[in-house]
């Protein structure tokens, strides 16, 4: 969870850019159509980039369901998604938002409030075509709570990842009794632990310095910036992320022994199971 | 009691002047108490070293609280001590803004507020439905107060009780103090949709007192409304645009003037609170990006305080939107100034694409290009929560960023910057009125209207018994505008049709996109610019109403009516819709462009100038502008007389020429490749490049996002 007085300092700024640029920044980006309708009635229709799209209003016939015309419109128009907005849809999500957010629950747990008011009109105040994943809406706050106890406490974690020798992008987050009180990164530490002549066989002092920094010994991970960039690409993340740590395309410092052992058992069952180059 | 002081800072002939002296006020954030105090005097070296002489700090309400009505100002924690600080800075002769809030931002968790100051409900805002209104900022969210709650300003009161006798303290002459900001970003927190809030007791209390200010008399307002109120009491604020046709707009579009009157009202309080406290010295406020429209109003806010500046973000790539808020800010305010503009970016677990250096670059030297008389760096120094100055928060310096700013202070100094005025011979107006209706007629609210989110994608499409979709077309037409004079290299600046005549008079054209109804005064005031020698561009359409709706056409009387009205025309390659077509044979106007069906823009001649009425929609116009648009606005910009700044007219090229005050009209021009690739452009002259001291032109090589600075020599002008 994200303290209140998080304290979040040193970035680096190529390093934000280049790690802004990996999970955020998806090329092309997803063009579509918007319709605002009260009761079926469409009041406006809008394209993104084209702006106001009237003519499209006379698709709406009497006889024709909601459903049916934004399926119709996603095939006609090209569009890469047609979504239709109830009018008093949208100050219902508000509504409920605002009447339901804890001003002193934790950051994660006020999106929550958000994400369950906006949940709560899809499929009816919001349709979309085609139907978007319905894992966020599925995602609930005590799953999120869950994983966040699996994570050390009173602990840095650190993510490193190279573009060739040179730090590409490093992130330390610091967490104690469960929230994350700390975002910054190698920049904090002066002088000296970024430059690396093999990162393979120095990840062991750039964890030594954190520690030195910090006081704490920093559960580290290190890879370079091609298999984060296929972990950002995999489906199954976490098997991604196992399978990586096992085949050591990401080095680990300091992994606590219970996951060591998972990890060894892990790579013996796939040996086991034929997979040998693991 | 009012304490006196000497204002160190004026404002006057669009500049600042330090002790009668014109001053380009150049500035950069420190954040003190996010600072380490041993470490401040060598932090504020560097800031020296890079040619600054002028900082700019908030002081944090919810940081210096320590316990209700409790205040830690150095005495439990030295990094907080704001005496010692400033008497530092005079140690050091830097002079400093000083924001004291209410609200800070500065990316502080509540944003500088007391979180028990948001948690009383007597505080905070009302939506529409009754719920707080929640601020969605890491690390927490937040309830935002009300600027009409009384329980708010009597909070703010013991926290100003405290600070400004230490404020006061430091004023000039005899301290560094030398301008001082009232709040901060007065902007309903950014969510300014018509009917998202505020409806607290206190807002519609404020409300009613706004009517009958306007109206003193209930009979009046029922008139206007088509109402029989027995008192002002008993008018509902809206809550919803449900306005069938034009009879009902006024009671709407006096809700928007309302949330204009909100903002200046809470404005008034806060520096008024501040003055009363013995803060007697120049006064501004901030407020977040390109505020060119309602619920903000410059000229009103400028009635308040001393200036109103915009706070720029932008990437290279947003060069319109930094145009944009420049220009108004020289068309419209006492004195140009952008009280934040971007030197890193915030660091908060949040998806926002990161303002690196180069976008940096080209930004603040096309603000330059577009004229200012004062910038503040935000930040100079690195801290909690922001990253990318030129500073760290060690003293230590960042080479490059540091570089940018050494040079940029010693450009400004070479061209003696402060002594120049952007040449500008338009000015193209906010129609209020119509950006009003804009407003009130969203079909989002609440959602915010943030980033590039255009009215065309939010207003009601009901033509309201109009002859046009106004509140659609309206945007759309200025934008055509706009563009076209921009890309045809015409210099015509950003305004507002509540400038007053003394100020329209200084242009030689003055544009608005106007439709079926205009205010009385502005009217009034357009047509006596006419007859006093001005050009008016106006279209598509001729007011017949004012904005109570009511007959009402002064402009109309002098125009030709127009002989029938066509779809569509198409002029060079251009699709313009629904056309009136003018009969110019049987008046004295005087054709400007014909089609093929007849004269679609006329001249009329009226006192000592003209209007050049364009009677036709221009289809939507984006950075792309067609040639076709380029060449009907050189028809109107010649009938207009007015000149081009360079001949180029690639739209991705600007170009704009600063004259020197007084007896040496040195001339400086500005070219700016506003695009993504290298291009070659004819400057139409031979010019001084001040940096190699060479002779160019008239075809100069410019690269990608960069602004080329050149002095006039000698050309063919």
């Amino acid at each position: 969870m994200i303290g209140e007085d998080i304290r979040i300092l040193d970035w680096g700024v190529e390093q934000w850019n280049n790690l802004y640029h990996a999970l955020f920044h998806r090329g092309k980006p997803e063009t579509a159509i918007i319709i605002i309708h009260d009761s079926g009635v469409p009041l406006k229709i809008v394209q993104t980039g084209q702006g106001s799209r009237p003519e499209l209003k006379d698709r709406f016939a009497d006889d024709l369901r909601l459903k049916d015309v934004i399926k119709a419109m996603h095939h006609e128009e090209g569009v890469d998604r047609v979504y239709a907005i109830s009018y008093p849809a949208i100050r219902r999500i508000f509504t409920r938002f605002e009447s339901t957010v804890d001003f002193d629950a934790n950051y994660i747990k006020q999106l929550f409030s958000l994400k369950d008011a906006i949940s709560s009109e899809i499929g009816t105040g919001i349709c979309q075509y085609p139907a978007g994943s319905n894992w966020l809406s599925d995602l609930e706050y005590k799953t999120v709570r869950k994983i966040m106890t699996f994570a050390p406490d009173d602990a840095l974690v650190m993510l490193t990842i190279f573009s060739g020798n040179d730090i590409w992008t490093n992130w330390i987050i610091g967490i104690e009794g469960g929230t994350i009180n700390l975002i910054t990164t190698l920049d904090a530490i002066k002088p000296g632990a970024r430059s690396v002549v093999d990162w393979r066989r120095e990840y062991h002092q750039i964890a030594g310095s954190v520690k030195r920094h910090f006081g704490v010994k920093p559960l580290a991970f290190f890879m370079d910036h091609e298999t984060f960039r296929d972990l950002i690409g995999s489906r199954d993340k976490l098997q991604f992320f196992r399978d990586a740590l096992s085949g050591r395309k990401i080095m680990s410092k300091a992994l606590p022994i219970k996951y060591r052992i998972l990890l060894f058992l892990h790579r013996v069952f796939k040996w086991l199971s034929g997979n040998r180059r693991m | 009691m009012v304490y006196a002081s000497d204002m160190a800072l004026t404002a006057r002939n669009w500049g600042f002047y330090l002790d009668d002296e014109r001053t380009l006020l150049v500035s950069g954030s420190v954040h003190y108490w996010r600072l380490e105090r041993l470490r401040w005097g060598e932090i504020l070296d560097r800031v020296r070293e890079m040619g600054f002489s002028v900082i700019c700090t908030y002081i944090p309400w919810g940081v210096h609280e320590i316990s209700p009505g409790e205040f830690d100002f150095g005495e439990v924690n030295p990094d907080y001590d704001l005496d010692a600080f400033l008497t530092l800075c005079e140690d050091k002769d830097l002079r400093v803004l000083l924001r004291p809030g209410p609200h800070v931002n500065s990316e502080i968790t509540y944003f500088g507020f007391p979180k028990r100051v948001l948690a009383d409900p007597l505080v905070q805002s009302v939506t529409a439905d009754g719920t707080p209104v929640v601020f969605p900022s890491p690390p927490r969210m937040f309830p935002v107060p009300s600027y009409a709650s009384e329980k708010f300003y009597q909070e703010v009161g013991i926290y100003f009780d405290r600070v400004c006798p230490i404020i006061r303290d430091h004023l000039h002459p005899h301290g560094c103090v030398i301008a001082v900001q009232a709040d901060n970003e007065m902007s309903f927190f950014l969510r300014i949709q018509p009917y998202d809030h505020d409806y607290s007791e206190g807002a519609i209390l404020l409300y009613l007192r706004f009517l009958n200010e306007k109206y003193h008399d209930i009979e009046r307002l029922n008139s206007v409304y088509g109402t029989d109120y027995d008192s002002f009491d008993e008018v509902p604020p809206p809550r919803n645009f449900n306005a069938r046709n034009w009879d009902d707009l006024p009671y709407y579009l006096d809700w928007i003037e309302y949330k204009e009157y909100y903002l200046q009202h809470g404005l008034a309080r806060i520096s008024d609170m501040l003055k009363e406290r013995g803060v007697a010295t120049f006064m501004y406020h901030n407020l977040p990006g390109m505020c060119i429209k309602p619920p903000y109003n410059q000229i009103k806010m400028e009635e308040i305080v001393d200036t109103v500046g915009f706070d720029l973000y932008y990437y290279k790539e947003e060069y319109h939107k930094v145009k944009r808020c420049v220009q108004y800010l020289n068309g419209m305010s006492r004195v140009p100034f952008i009280p934040e503009f971007a030197s890193g970016f915030v660091a908060l677990p949040i998806p926002v694409k990161p303002i690196m250096l180069d976008d940096a670059e080209f930004t603040t030297y096309a603000a330059l290009m577009h004229g200012f008389s004062g910038i503040n760096f935000y930040m100079l120094v690195e801290r909690e929560r922001w990253v990318g100055s030129p500073i760290d928060r060690f003293g230590g310096v960042r080479k490059e960023r540091f570089r940018f700013y050494q040079r940029f202070n010693r450009i400004i100094k070479r061209i003696n910057y402060q002594e120049l005025r952007i040449k500008c011979e338009g000015i193209l107006l906010i129609n209020r009125d119509c950006a009003r209706l804009e407003l009130a007629s969203s079909l989002l609210t609440p959602i915010p209207i943030l980033g590039g989110i255009t009215p065309e994608y939010y207003v009601s499409e009901d033509d309201l018994g109009f002859n046009d979709v106004i509140q659609l077309e309206y945007g759309r037409q200025w934008d055509a505008l706009y563009y076209g004079f921009g890309a045809a290299k015409y210099a015509v600046t950003i305004g507002d049709t509540e400038l007053p005549l003394e100020r329209l008079s200084e242009y030689r054209v003055v544009a608005v996109p106007a439709f079926d109804f205009m205010s009385r005064d502005v009217q009034d005031k357009l047509i006596n610019y006419v007859k006093d020698g001005g050009c008016l561009v106006m279209g598509p359409r001729v007011p017949e109403s004012d904005e109570h709706i009511k007959e009402f056409g002064i402009i109309r009387e002098y125009l030709p009516k127009p002989d029938e009205r066509t779809d569509e025309v198409m002029v060079e390659g251009i699709k313009l819709k629904d056309a009136d077509i003018f009969d110019t044979g049987t008046t004295d106007a005087v054709s400007v462009l014909t089609a093929d069906p007849g004269t679609i823009i006329y001249q009329q001649k009226i006192g000592s100038g003209s209007i050049i009425h364009f009677g036709f929609l221009f289809p939507r116009i984006t950075e792309d502008v067609p040639a076709g648009l380029i060449s009907i606005i050189d028809r109107i910009a010649t009938a207009g007389g007015m000149r081009r700044v360079i001949p180029c007219t690639d739209p991705q090229i600007d170009a704009a020429v600063h004259i020197a005050d007084g007896a040496d009209g040195r001339e400086i021009l500005f070219v700016a490749n506003t695009g993504m690739g290298e291009k070659d452009v004819d400057i139409g002259g031979i010019y001084l490049d001040p940096d190699s001291e060479e002779m160019v032109g008239p075809m100069i090589r410019i690269p990608a996002y960069t602004v080329r600075i050149l002095e006039v020599a000698s050309h063919d002008r």
